[in-house]
């Protein structure tokens, strides 16, 4: 799951330019997400875990790859695939790595920035 | 704690929040034998930084996560330690509004809850736990709400907090119960059980007689049965009610509850509205209440963050004005009413709030007023909390916002949980009497915020702590 996670948190979240001199930054901020979808509600936490799973392998039956090993542009298409899907389930799995990992990374920089 | 334990006590406290200190300060101090028991951690009130993510961690239930489910995304926040939300709330206080009790009062049939019934549990409230304003003033955030309604003439208030300030101590200490009425508690004899979540109530025939928990701690789980004269329940407005449902008493429990559906936005100023080191601004706009509230939130770099649309490199360039840029909200009443119920197999809450289109509008209308105060207030953009939205640069612009609201493009949060458990006199429907007491079940209690008839329009802790002094001063009475 963490490097499902950590792939979201470098395409949703990470400035391209600082992905590389944030590695610690992203590293921290995969580990609390997975720590709290750990720690919702099961019935939340576990239906999570299984949309990052087929989001993970959707990348291989319409890019060729799991979506960690897709490029830049190909993670981009399927990420704007996914916010304009007709179930509200994959724009809400997109729309809670975006939000979460934000207010997460930035928490981590907020306390680098001080 | 490792092997099963059993307990015996006069009356069984479920839950530190601020009805449950309360009711445990007096019952012990009045030499009654209490337990007290808390699902959450005993921790300093300092033992993190406010609003951080090692509180959401050490205090909030799920980490924060815990979502309403309904047609429109709520998420709402509970705490999960010895203190319950005022170890991790702003400590935010407001006299109940007279309004509201009088409805109550004549609605509900409950005399008690009129404002000058009350009026003593409110100074007693106000006067033991403390109650004050900033000594260093309301900060620059604030200030732009002031100023904004100044200039449209509304009407609008410095809410006081829970908190003491020393006189060379301008942050002073929040006043939240494990600062207060739980260290009055255990002074005066009460034993605390925290890590120890409440399972199922002992029933005797249509009576309680205490309750089975299971406590978590390093060397592992055990089980404790407390049993007890009294159990009153203060859990919060889905524990308390969950609690009930599991042990078999249902009925209308868990089937009114009501919440404050909040939106925030972010809106940037031409100079410096921001300062970190200030703490939670504390000013809100008394213009529409007790039906809408309009009011200034905790704006750090990360909750900031949140509301920057748009790719990673254009938020991250967006926060480089952060200093500028500070977070307003609008709060309604809420129309509908929620459900708490047990969800079998997980042990969980499924809390349920279908957020009418009324709210929605309402909450559009709310924008609507907020976007004019803050261009008011020198605003030079506020950027748009709908899904998709372009930023909004003028009041005509902000008008946009009425009726836009949809339950697809938007996500909204509340804090204030109430009403699961209803008070209410001889002939209205209701879960307890007018002082707590559940109906047709001997020795069993609420006296939280599942009590309360409705949404009091208001931050509801200071309400909640007078309701159950009123309520415990009135048991001891033994009448």
């Amino acid at each position: 799951m963490a490097p499902i996670v950590r792939a979201l948190v470098v395409a949703l979240v990470v400035p391209a330019d600082q992905v590389e001199p944030l590695a610690t930054t992203i590293d921290q901020t995969t580990t609390e997400l997975v720590r709290k979808v750990a720690a919702m509600p099961r019935y939340m936490g576990l239906g999570i875990v299984v949309l990052t799973w087929v989001f993970e392998w959707w990348g291989l039956l319409h890019g060729g790859r799991r979506f960690r090993h897709l490029g830049a542009a190909r993670q981009e298409r399927q990420l704007r695939l996914w916010r304009r899907a007709p179930l509200g389930l994959m724009r809400d799995l997109v729309e809670f790595y975006e939000k979460m990992g934000t207010f997460v990374f930035w928490s981590y920089r907020e306390r680098e920035l001080q | 704690m490792s092997a099963a334990e059993t307990l015996s006590c006069d009356a069984l406290v479920v839950g530190s929040g601020p009805g449950g200190a309360m009711t445990a300060a007096l019952l012990a101090e009045a030499g009654r034998d209490v337990v007290l028991m808390e699902e959450g951690p005993h921790l300093r009130l300092s033992s993190a930084p406010a609003h951080s993510l090692e509180e959401m961690a050490q205090k909030y239930r799920n980490d924060g996560l815990t979502p309403a489910l309904g047609p429109t995304k709520v998420t709402y926040v509970e705490g999960r330690c010895v203190g319950g939300a005022s170890e991790i709330n702003a400590g935010l206080y407001h006299r109940p509004l007279a309004e509201v009790l009088d409805r109550w009062a004549v609605e509900r049939r409950l005399a008690n809850i009129a404002p000058e019934a009350l009026a003593p549990h409110i100074e007693a409230v106000e006067q033991e736990l403390g109650v004050a304003t900033h000594p260093g003033g309301i900060g620059p955030h604030a200030e732009r709400l002031v100023a904004g309604a100044d200039a449209l003439g509304w009407r609008h208030k410095e809410i006081a907090r829970f908190w003491r300030y020393g006189h060379n101590d301008p942050t002073g200490v929040r006043q939240s119960m494990t600062e207060t009425l739980i260290p009055r508690a255990l002074a005066a004899g009460c034993r605390l059980l925290p890590s120890t979540r409440a399972q199922r109530l002992l029933r005797n025939g249509r009576g309680v007689v205490g309750c089975v928990g299971r406590h978590t701690g390093p060397e592992g789980r055990a089980r404790v049965t407390v049993r007890a004269r009294a159990t009153i329940l203060c859990a919060g407005a889905v524990h308390t009610p969950l609690l009930m449902r599991r042990s078999g008493l249902q009925g209308a429990v868990g089937d009114s509850l009501t919440m404050n559906p909040m939106i925030r936005v972010a809106a940037r100023f031409a100079d410096v509205v921001n300062d970190p080191h200030f703490g939670v601004p504390v000013q809100q706009v008394e213009e529409f209440k007790p039906g809408m509230t309009l009011g200034c939130s905790h704006s750090s770099l990360a909750h900031l963050a949140l509301w920057m649309p748009g790719r990673p490199e254009e938020r991250a360039e967006a926060l480089q004005q952060w200093p500028r840029t500070a977070i307003f909200y609008v709060k309604v009443g809420g129309s509908a009413r929620g459900t708490v119920r047990n969800l079998p197999f997980f042990d969980e809450a499924l809390v349920r709030f279908p957020v009418t289109v009324e709210d929605l509008a309402l909450l559009g209308e709310g924008l609507v007023r907020l976007t004019r105060l803050l261009f008011a207030a020198g605003a030079t953009e506020v950027l748009n909390p709908l899904a998709g939205g372009d930023p909004v640069r003028s009041t005509q612009e902000g008008e946009r916002f009425r009726g836009a609201l949809r339950h697809d493009n938007v996500s909204l949060s509340a804090i204030h949980l109430h009403s699961t458990c209803p008070m209410g006199g001889e002939g209205v429907p209701s879960v307890t009497d007018p002082w707590g007491r559940v109906r047709d079940v001997h020795g069993l209690w609420v006296n939280d915020s599942s009590a309360l008839p409705d949404t009091p329009g208001i931050n509801p802790q200071g309400l909640i702590l007078a309701v159950a002094r009123r309520n415990v001063l009135r048991w001891l009475e033994g009448v």
